[in-house]
């Protein structure tokens, strides 16, 4: 259940868009909406196709590391025990 | 840098003796004045107001960089306000939120706001849809109009 932060599960995208996030079972949701267009877009992949696509576009070896070790854990139980940890990660 | 500090000269200031704190009305002393307090980005806003007047009276004002700006008494509450931090001048612009956003269900004190592109200003905040429902709304506040909303259930992690 969302907890009444709203920048828990979304962000500004430089000044344009807001990215938010939706967690179910097996699956991540993400609705871009465009500020400009007020137009909205979704996304929805499952949760390692998305730390996959993550891997493959980030550079730094810091942030590879952190996503690794969601792969190499349990992810539904890493998403549920440490959400906030790897919602950090998601923002990348 | 020695020569520049001899040159230049000593600014003038003393110590603050008194700092006057917002009074809402001088005709109703013996009311205890209530004191709300909202952390927005770097600075913490203030909003003294009388409960007998409710959201007649109330004055508001906040720190930043020691400095502390008042603005003119305004009849609003902390939740109908929308602030736009200047992070140019550390500066917050207030504006009024408008009716959709000030519904009874929007859940006080979770907004953030943007000015995009185009001009327009949008608040993202969380509201209660229903009682298992929550929805993170996406708001435009130039236009009174909500733009697009999540509804998040006790069936999605978060």
């Amino acid at each position: 259940m969302i907890e009444e932060q709203p920048d828990e599960y979304s962000y500004i995208l430089v000044n344009s868009f807001v990215v938010i996030y939706k967690l179910m079972d097996i699956s991540i949701n993400i609705d871009l909406v465009d500020l400009v267009a007020e137009k909205a877009y979704k996304f929805s992949y499952t949760i390692y196709d998305y730390l996959k696509g993550l891997l493959d576009v980030v550079n730094d070896e810091v942030e590879k590391n952190e996503l690794l070790t969601c792969f190499h854990q349990d992810i539904s139980k890493t998403l549920k025990l440490n959400a906030q940890h790897c919602f950090g990660i998601l923002k990348i | 840098m020695l020569i520049n500090y001899i040159e230049s000269s000593r600014p003038r200031c003393k110590v603050a003796k008194h700092i006057l704190f917002p009074k809402v009305s001088s005709t109703n002393n013996y009311r205890p004045l209530s004191h709300d307090v909202k952390q927005f980005c770097t600075s913490t806003i203030h909003i003294t107001h009388n409960k007998h007047y409710d959201v007649h009276q109330s004055t508001l004002y906040y720190v930043t960089k020691d400095v502390i700006y008042y603005h003119k008494n305004m009849s609003t509450s902390i939740k109908s306000l929308v602030p736009l931090y200047n992070y140019i001048n550390g500066k917050y612009l207030l504006l009024r939120a408008g009716t959709n956003y000030e519904s009874a269900s929007v859940i006080s004190d979770t907004r953030y706001c943007v000015k995009a592109p185009n001009g327009n200003v949008y608040v993202i905040y969380v509201r209660w849809h229903s009682r298992n429902k929550k929805a993170l709304c996406v708001y435009n506040l130039t236009k009174d109009e909500i733009v697009h909303c999540v509804i998040y259930s006790t069936n999605s992690l978060r």
